[in-house]
């Protein structure tokens, strides 16, 4: 019966999971005679989520959420700034029209990297050029399938390089605040974002990506990693059309192109965290 | 002052008790009215203790598990007597009001 408070519970502290997660999980039993309930596990959800966030924030409940609100807003105002600028783009370079909404989540994830190095703004100029840099700038010779590609594996690259470079530059980090605030306000995108793009991948993909990691991942680089499963888990969602379906005449080697991708953006910053024995 | 609160620190004027017992206690305490569940029990003990109103008397080992027994400081005994005559005299002010309703009107 204790197994589902357990999994809640995956969202205090690692400390203090470790030192009162058994009282914790004792009481809600007790409480409610031995039965599992719902109420319980949300309420240690609840308490698990604002452990966190006050242990992140330096104890203040109104500055976590204060943060969380802002980070949202800068995170939405970012990603609507890339989604108008891919349109203005499409005005002059015809493209493949789904790449438009496509940008949104690559960027966000890397401007959830610039986030958690403190906020640098360099990086989410590099980013967000080289992004573009990537789909728009690089005109392929051959084909639109050879050009798709060929830019999706420079944004896997590109994505890659710059989640090592995030996660090379957070381990230094001793107070992890800012990565606290990026997972709230990744989760409010998520959430606010979800009801917009419901049936759209990216959109199920980073809200399903921002409930697992609320569960499951401490305030630490990590998190980088979960808005990459996002990206990953987007891409290989995809494969199941190689074998029918709207995109059935697909090129193979645009699908393998695909498993590059995926295998790129969680592959590289993984083995930055295991050289920084980092446990993921 | 929450209520939750008010009944953590009344249910803990009789002598320390753990998380389960703080519960128990102010439920009965309270008539049923306040019944906690583990995530918001936790979650006020947390501040109470940052507060200062309460402490960690002990830690206890039951079959092998941790229990801590939360006591009351002095500080949080002059909390929830301040709360007490507050609420006390809030409840005489509107009891007056009620009995002197038809006069006013």
């Amino acid at each position: 019966m204790s197994r589902p408070y357990r999994f809640v519970l995956r969202a205090l502290p690692d400390e203090y999971r470790r030192t009162h997660g058994d009282e914790l999980v004792d009481t809600a039993l007790e409480l409610r005679n031995g039965r599992w309930s719902l109420r319980e596990s949300a309420q240690l959800l609840t308490h698990g989520l604002r452990t966190r966030a006050l242990t992140a924030t330096g104890g203040s409940g109104r500055a976590a959420v204060g943060q969380a609100i802002m980070t949202t807003i800068e995170l939405i105002a970012i990603g609507m700034v890339v989604l108008m600028t891919a349109w203005l783009f499409e005005i002059k370079v015809p493209l493949m029209t789904y790449a438009t909404k496509q940008w949104m989540i690559p960027v966000i994830a890397l401007t959830g990297a610039a986030l958690l190095t403190r906020g640098r703004k360099p990086i989410i100029v590099m980013a967000t050029v080289l992004t573009f840099a990537a789909q728009f700038g690089v005109r392929w010779p051959s084909s639109s399938s050879r050009e798709f590609a060929a830019a999706i594996t420079i944004q896997a690259v590109l994505i890659a390089v710059a989640g090592t470079w995030a996660v090379r530059q957070s381990a230094a980090r001793t107070h992890p605040a800012r990565s606290a605030v990026l997972l709230i306000g990744l989760g409010l995108v998520g959430i606010l974002d979800s009801p917009i793009m419901l049936g759209n991948l990216l959109g199920i993909s980073l809200l399903a990506g921002t409930v697992i990691g609320l569960l499951i991942a401490p305030w630490d680089p990590r998190l980088l990693l979960l808005a990459m499963c996002a990206l990953v888990w987007n891409q290989l969602m995809m494969v199941p059309f190689f074998f029918g379906g709207p995109f059935a005449d697909t090129p193979t080697w645009v699908w393998i192109s695909r498993v590059v991708f995926a295998a790129l953006v969680l592959a590289l910053p993984t083995l930055a965290l295991r050289r920084l024995r980092i446990a993921i | 002052m929450r209520e939750a609160s008010y009944f953590i620190l009344a249910s803990l004027t009789g002598g320390p008790l753990h998380g389960y017992g703080v519960a128990k206690r102010s439920e009965e305490l309270s008539d049923g009215r306040v019944r906690l569940s583990s995530g918001t029990l936790y979650g006020a003990l947390d501040r109470l203790v940052d507060e200062g109103l309460i402490e960690v008397a002990n830690e206890t080992v039951v079959e092998g598990r941790r229990r801590r027994n939360y006591r009351i400081t002095d500080a949080g005994r002059g909390a929830a007597n301040a709360e007490a005559a507050r609420l006390q005299s809030a409840s005489k002010a509107v009891s007056r009001s009620i009995k002197l309703g038809p006069a006013l009107a």
